[in-house]
């Protein structure tokens, strides 16, 4: 009996260490417990508790903030710690739409690593910062976006025609008024959102025909109609995200919807990318991908390589050749993340995009051939030769031009060509002449 | 005036002897300090009276049972008393249950530590259950009069193995889903013989599983709440009624099986403390309720090599439940129980597999899914049941390896169990079988004609061949045994190990094609 006496005095006392340590480990060691007790408000030192921010329209429990304070609702006085700094001014308010709709990650974790949703079996890790951005993906749709060239020519008529003297977009440009009142002119970076007047050419040259001097009669003048037409591209294209809104340009100029299909508009080859961006990076082969294992890089380089990062694909590389371009691409692949909303969140553009027909792109030709037929006809129209396909045939050859009639153009484009890749149109609801 | 100051007085005497007081009259006849005091107290407890109020020495040794069957009851109380604490967070949902977890697993207090406590303990109970299984076994302990014990630790089994399946599922994540999808998929399997003889319309084992398994054409939202309820209430319900009755078998057959010449070896070894047989002379006979037909504490005989339960047996009891208690906590502190992605039915897991202690049968069932889902396991639990009834010796009782046979001989039956079932698995692995060979072959014939059956066929032959050769079902009884018990073991290894992506073998996880 002494024997199991014993064993049990050592399992007990065993048993009751172990116990004494986890509460220990749970209570006292936790990271976020460390970081808020470093934490500083003026009353005094930080309340150490767990703190959430939890949004049932949008089925979110984030936690990140046990260790973010600062960036929880009413917390922005906390300071102490490197990890303590409020969140960066931004038009969502974090305290209201919470983190990981934007940010992605795992917002109910508690660990930094499975937080930031960079562990095995979670299948959205977090957006890295340079590609944050595309968490706007997550409900937003730009419409009336044109290809990258008359999108370059846009941005470049704006700053060309000295629109920054009085207005201020995404924090740059804009002056004060001099006898006080706020800026000289609204803040245009969410005109794509909010909409502006459409009358505004005529007003601002009614302003500038009355004043006498100052700001109205130096920075202001009479503007052509073709400058006009790309100041209308650009004010529509504003959505407080420049470098999201470019990359799409990019993405319409390189002709993936002539296969892919985004929000039900699109050719049927290849897979659908509404939610690409949500790929689960757990499931992709990584092989053959350069840098780090994350998404974009898989993106990056399917677009080189396809068949390299998924077996069998019948994809052509993508045409852009600029290494810009193709990070603004995989970029963009990486904002295509747009899950099932709760109907209190759908914004303005996303609602005209999905249930009133209104376009992504914008309609002028050279836009619709960047954004359908250039992945195979090529950007410049010359058609396209790769290893392993059939050939591409150019449609911009002047002889051929010259003995096609536009009607056959039209019937190829409408039919397809049976047999061979070319798709039809006809079917794709709303194909207008 | 001094009246009052003696009632005050008395008064803060009372109170100040009220913590004591309380202890004693909680026992009506106070703490025992006789060995009849402590009769009456295990014969008087509710809780306690389970127990025989004297135990034989043999019975308390660590070699004779290995504490295994109480390690595997304090298990199961570990786990009863950790999902009980888990009922108050987790939501019998899908996706929902999910959440849950992640919100157990990251913000309830201890929710981490009892989780992993309850998974471990699961497991534990498992495998102390087979390895009791195997010590009973072993030790001959379930000849007469234990027979029908023997059947109640086989539906103890069963049942323990049910509760371990339904709780895979709650966690509701990929691992859980598609686990589950194999283990109904195998209760379905008997449709492979109907399909082939034709009487799937007659009797289909298909409609049947999804009727009552699933309650659903997939396995969704039903299956989860279905499962949830046997988990919680039905099978821990009929567990508690068969550990009740299996105890009380114990106790009724005469204790522990021990060895006839227990006594004389027992009188060999060094007197142990102990406490006083005796501290006065018996007054009174035992009550009527104790004399049941033949196996009564014996009346009139001294109870030599007895000691009373309270409290040797019960120090026994504890150590072996504080120390499963300890490993099942130093456990959950190092590891935490698994929990994959969101259950998602459009992306199968490859490979899936069953919990671990199904994947022996999910080895089998790659080759033929009625016999190694269906056949196999229930002609071993059949096998299993008669072995009491087909064992009518009496040698070697309550010894290890005891009976014709003995030590070599299940040596030998391990050697060549293990040797088999590694022979017909490579075979099978390098070379394919019947359906490669021959693509037109019929079901039937590989139903009939497949490693699990070829398996089966080696080991009851070696068996017959030891009751020949020893001229003892008992010794056929060993090799049998002892052939199924490593046979088990080689099969659940391949199934961990050495499976991967659409069932094919491989070396390492290593070698498994990416996407």
């Amino acid at each position: 009996m002494r024997k199991n006496k014993l064993l049990l005095l050592i399992s007990s006392a065993g048993a009751l260490a172990l116990l004494v340590w986890a509460a220990v480990e749970e209570n006292f060691l936790r990271e976020w417990r460390r970081i808020q007790a470093q934490g500083r408000t003026e009353e005094g030192p930080l309340r150490v508790q767990l703190r959430q921010i939890v949004n049932r329209g949008l089925g979110t429990k984030d936690r990140c903030v046990s260790c973010h304070v600062a960036m929880g609702p009413g917390e922005q006085g906390v300071g102490g710690a490197p990890l303590l700094k409020p969140h960066k001014p931004v038009v969502h308010d974090p305290a209201e739409f919470g983190c990981t709709v934007c940010h992605g990650g795992q917002g109910q974790a508690t660990e930094k690593a499975d937080a930031h949703g960079r562990v095995a079996f979670w299948p959205e890790p977090m957006l890295e910062k340079e590609t944050t951005y595309a968490g706007c993906g997550t409900c937003h749709i730009t419409l009336g976006v044109p290809e990258k060239n008359r999108m370059k020519a846009a941005v470049a008529a704006f700053e060309r025609l000295d629109c920054l003297a009085c207005h201020r977009v995404d924090g740059r440009g804009g002056t004060i008024r001099p006898g006080g009142g706020g800026m000289e002119g609204p803040d245009l970076s969410r005109t794509g959102i909010t909409g502006y007047d459409p009358e505004w050419y005529a007003k601002h040259l009614a302003k500038r025909a009355e004043a006498k001097s100052g700001p109205w009669r130096d920075a202001f003048g009479p503007i052509s109609p073709l400058d006009l037409a790309l100041l209308r591209v650009y004010l529509d294209t504003r959505m407080a995200a420049p470098g999201w809104v470019e990359a799409k340009s990019v993405f319409l100029s390189s002709g993936c919807l002539g296969c892919h299909k985004l929000s039900g508009v699109g050719g049927d080859e290849g897979p659908d990318l509404t939610l690409a961006g949500l790929k689960d990076p757990g499931r992709l082969d990584f092989t053959h991908v350069a840098g780090k294992p994350v998404l974009e890089n898989w993106f990056r380089e399917h677009l080189l390589a396809p068949a390299s990062v998924v077996v069998g694909s019948q994809m052509p590389p993508a045409a852009v050749l600029e290494e810009r371009e193709l990070a603004q691409l995989a970029f963009f692949t990486l904002s295509l993340r747009r899950r099932q909303l709760n109907d209190a969140y759908v914004p303005r553009d996303r609602m005209l995009a999905t249930r009133f027909g209104r376009r992504e792109f914008a309609r002028d030709g050279a836009t619709l051939y960047g954004a359908f037929c250039a992945g195979c006809h090529g950007d410049d129209g010359l058609g396209r030769r790769l290893p392993g396909h059939v050939s591409f045939p150019s449609v911009a050859n002047p002889d051929f031009l010259e003995i096609a009639s536009e009607e056959f153009l039209k019937e190829n484009i409408r039919q397809g060509r049976p047999g061979r890749r070319m798709p039809g149109w006809l079917k794709e609801d709303g194909l207008t002449e | 005036m001094a009246q009052a100051s003696d009632a005050l007085q008395e008064f803060v005497t009372n109170l100040r002897k009220a913590p004591k007081r309380i202890l004693e009259t909680a026992f009506r006849t106070g703490l025992p300090s006789t060995d009849r005091a402590r009769s009456t107290f295990v014969f008087g407890n509710v809780f306690l009276h389970l127990h025989a109020v004297r135990t034989h020495r043999w019975s308390l040794r660590w070699t004779t049972t290995l504490g295994l069957g109480i390690a595997t009851a304090a298990a199961f109380l570990i786990t009863l008393v950790t999902g009980v604490m888990l009922m108050f967070y987790y939501k019998p949902y899908p996706d929902v249950a999910y959440e849950s977890m992640k919100d157990i697993h990251f913000v309830v207090p201890t929710g981490r530590l009892i989780r992993n406590l309850h998974r471990w303990a699961a497991q534990v109970m498992v495998i102390t259950v087979i390895l009791h299984m195997a010590r009973t076994f072993y030790t001959a302990a379930y000849r007469k009069p234990r027979e029908f014990n023997w059947l109640i630790g086989i539906a103890l089994l069963v049942v323990t193995l049910a509760l371990s399946f339904t709780g895979y599922l709650l966690p509701w994540d990929q691992l859980a889903y598609w686990a589950i999808t194999i283990g109904a998929n195998i209760a379905e399997s008997p449709r492979e013989v109907t399909d082939a003889l034709g009487l799937t319309e007659y009797f289909d084992p298909r409609g049947l599983q999804k009727l009552l398994l699933l309650g659903s054409d997939e396995v969704g939202e039903e299956a989860l709440i279905r499962f949830y309820l046997l988990h919680v209430m039905l099978l821990p319900l009929v567990l508690a009624a068969l550990l009740a009755v299996h105890f009380w078998r114990v106790r009724k057959d005469g204790g522990l099986a021990k060895p006839a010449d227990a006594d004389a070896r027992l009188a060999a070894r060094r007197e142990q403390e102990t406490y006083p047989v005796f501290t006065e002379a018996p007054v009174k006979t035992y009550h009527l309720a104790a004399i049941v037909r033949g196996r009564t504490p014996a009346v009139g005989k001294g109870p030599e090599n007895t000691v009373p339960s309270m409290p040797h047996l019960f120090y026994a009891e504890l150590g072996v439940t504080m120390l499963t208690l300890l490993v099942c906590l130093a456990l959950s502190v190092v590891a935490d129980a698994p929990l994959k992605e969101l259950a998602n039915p459009n992306v199968p897991e490859n490979p899936a597999k069953a919990p671990w202690y199904f994947l022996g049968v999910q080895e089998l069932v790659s080759y033929s899914a009625f016999m190694g889902g269906i056949g196999i396991p229930l002609i071993a639990l059949l096998g299993l049941a008669l072995i009491p009834y087909l064992d009518r010796e009496t040698a070697g009782t309550g010894e290890w390896f005891g009976g014709a046979g003995g030590w070599r001989l299940v040596r030998f039956s391990a050697v060549l169990g293990t040797g088999a079932a590694v022979i017909i698995e490579a075979v099978a692995i390098r070379f394919g079988w019947l359906r490669e060979w021959f693509p037109d072959i019929p079901q039937l014939v590989v139903t009939a004609v497949n490693p699990g059956t070829l398996l089966t066929l080696v080991y009851a032959a070696c068996s017959v061949w030891c009751v020949k050769r020893f001229q003892s079902a008992r010794a056929g009884a060993l090799a049998l045994f002892t052939c199924f018990l490593c046979g088990f073991v080689v099969l659940t290894v391949i199934g961990t190990y050495f499976r991967g992506p659409n069932w094919e073998f491989y070396w390492s996880p290593a070698d498994w094609p990416k996407h």
